[in-house]
């Protein structure tokens, strides 16, 4: 569920306050009012036989079993007794679980077979070849061109003293603009000063989430030898990569097949808030801590922090930082492409490998609550030993930003927060959207409604217009401005993840222990 | 005496009043959102009113077979 007044242009999508949660809270309701039809008969079938047992010895006081049948008659009425109100439950029950099918069906929507049937269509054009795909790629650059150049002719048609200016001027009208639907989005294109529309910007990571599957489709269609298509072609598409970037290590490089972790530093101690390390307060501190495994100097460093709370009680946060290598050959530290495409792809990885020895080799208690961060490609490693280590650790919460793990599963105890903006194309890699269950909130902010983090002028012209946006949207610094404006959001499903992370982190009191470990692949 | 069945059977009765009253509330905790939910909101909420008059029918029935039963024991009283 969305609402774009939630904040400085901040969307909310799925988690307590989402529209899967509010499906399973109706259907819940359904429930129970069924349950309080059942009492209800049950109810009324206990009054007749209070009564029919009070006729049998009605000759002994028949004016008291007159009272009884009296006082009775209320609670066995056809029209306002028991089995009346029994039946209301009912028409209840039967009620919320039609208002949660159509909640369910508005969550569906028609976009997953649309999706779908570009899919298709896109594998079997590039089964016909590489000709068809350069004719259909032909024909679409074509369209975009010819569909650019008629609105920059409309727009300059506005301005002659015609009945077509006149009428693309109403088109383009201030009230046009402001509607809802396509006659809005027509207002929006034709109306407005300048020949270019406004809010002209690069294409929302949206688009990307949308095509890419197409295009990954396509490349599979293209291959030698007819691939059949699998369930999701990006995946699909990720394990061939992943598999020829293996081939292409054991030609070309040095297979690393081994992991060592180890201790990077000495652990340091601290308590309150005046020393060094303190304790995080909030997602975004413990973004500030993913952000500072850089400072380390070497890359495949994993933070594991002990916190240790008045009451007795210990909890961690784990912090896994970003791609740090884009080859695609197997690179010493485990913050490589190679990662990538395994972790998109359900392999396992050798990252996610690291963070779970880290944790064990930190400590951390079976029943003891674990908070793990990531960003990029650490977000979809946090992802991934939160689902696959539940028989290990108690991870209560997840943070990911700038993550694509829309398609990666999690455990309905475990809440996760997925930190995205529109225009960073990296959570749309997986080409999945973002899943709205209620224990999955994912916050996204639109960052040409704010000042860049980094304190330089917003963008003027319009090629910085187009670029500065996916400049910006990737930066880990944004991510945590996401994380600072979103901690004032009176979102329901935000407030619910904070609850969360509350538990695991406590007041800002603990006595902090922290302790980083370096993860390298070595030759075996 | 089976007349004293009567009087278990109309303490059930008011004991699952009481759980569907119960299970109503619990089910009332919802976000009623959209119009079709708020529909079922307000029924719901009107169910649970008129209850409130069933179980105190429950309570006056419970109590006059309690006293018919008083009443039946003293008559066959040797």
């Amino acid at each position: 569920m969305t609402d774009p007044d939630e904040g400085p242009g901040l969307r909310v999508i799925g988690g307590a306050g989402g529209t899967r949660a509010r499906i399973e809270t109706l259907t819940a309701a359904a429930a129970r009012a069924e349950r309080a039809a059942e009492h209800l008969d049950a109810a009324a079938a206990h009054a007749r036989r209070a009564v029919a047992l009070v006729e049998e010895s009605a000759p002994w006081s028949p004016v008291t079993a007159a009272n009884v049948r009296s006082a009775a008659a209320p609670l066995l009425s056809g029209w306002g007794g028991l089995g009346a109100r029994a039946d209301d439950a009912r028409v209840v029950a039967v009620g919320l679980r039609g208002a949660a099918e159509v909640y369910s069906q508005a969550d569906r929507d028609a976009t997953a077979a649309l999706r779908a049937g570009f899919i298709v269509l896109g594998h079997r054009i590039g089964g016909a070849g590489p000709i068809a795909v350069l004719v259909v790629g032909g024909l679409l650059v074509r369209g975009a061109v010819t569909a650019g150049a008629a609105v920059l002719a409309a727009r300059s048609l506005r301005y002659t003293p015609t009945p077509i200016g006149l009428l693309l001027r109403v088109l383009g009208s201030e009230p046009m603009r402001e509607s809802d639907g396509p006659a809005g989005y027509l207002g929006r294109l034709l109306g407005g000063p300048g020949l270019l529309p406004e809010g002209l910007g690069p294409p929302p990571g949206d688009a990307v989430e949308v095509a890419l599957p197409v295009v990954a489709a396509t490349t599979i269609g293209l291959l030698p030898g007819r691939v059949p298509l699998e369930r999701d072609p990006v995946d699909q598409a990720a394990r061939l990569l992943r598999g020829g970037a293996a081939a292409a290590t054991v030609l070309l490089g040095t297979p690393l097949p081994g992991l060592v972790v180890a201790p990077l530093v000495a652990a340091e101690r601290s308590r309150g808030l005046s020393r060094e390390p303190e304790p995080p307060r909030d997602v975004a501190d413990v973004l500030r801590q993913v952000d500072a495994l850089g400072d380390s100097g070497a890359p495949g460093v994993v933070g594991v922090q002990r916190l240790d709370h008045d009451d007795g009680g210990r909890s961690w946060v784990v912090t896994i930082p970003g791609m740090q290598s884009g080859g695609l050959l197997d690179a010493p530290a485990p913050t490589d492409m190679a990662t990538n495409l395994e972790l998109m792809d359900g392999w396992s990885d050798d990252m996610s490998e690291a963070v779970v020895q880290a944790m064990l080799q930190s400590g951390v208690g079976p029943e003891e609550p674990v908070l793990l961060a990531g960003y990029s490609q650490g977000g979809m490693a946090a992802m991934r030993v939160a689902a696959r280590t539940s028989d290990m650790f108690t991870v209560s919460a997840v943070v990911t930003a700038g993550s694509p793990v829309g398609g990666m599963p999690l455990a309905d105890g475990i809440q996760a927060l997925h930190l995205e903006h529109t225009h960073d194309y990296v959570p749309a890699l997986d080409g999945m959207p973002s899943p709205d269950a209620a224990n999955r909130t994912t916050v996204i902010r639109d960052l040409t409604a704010s000042p860049p983090a980094d304190g330089s002028a917003p963008a003027s012209s319009l090629l910085a217009r187009l670029v500065d946006p996916i400049r910006r949207s990737h930066a880990l610094s944004e991510y945590i401005r996401t994380a600072e404006q979103m901690a004032v959001l009176r979102d329901r499903s935000v407030q619910s993840y904070a609850e969360s992370v509350a538990s695991v982190l406590g007041d800002g009191t603990a006595e902090v222990t922290q302790q980083r470990y370096v993860a390298v692949r070595v030759p075996e | 005496m089976t007349w004293t069945g009567a009087e278990r059977s109309s303490g059930a009765a008011v004991d699952r009043i009481a759980d569907a009253r119960r299970e109503l509330l619990a089910g009332g905790q919802v976000d009623w959102t959209g119009p079709a939910a708020a529909a079922y909101a307000a029924m719901l909420r009107d169910t649970l009113g008129r209850m409130t008059g069933l179980r105190h029918a429950a309570e006056g029935a419970r109590s006059a077979v309690h006293r018919h039963i008083v009443a039946v024991d003293a008559v066959r009283a040797p």
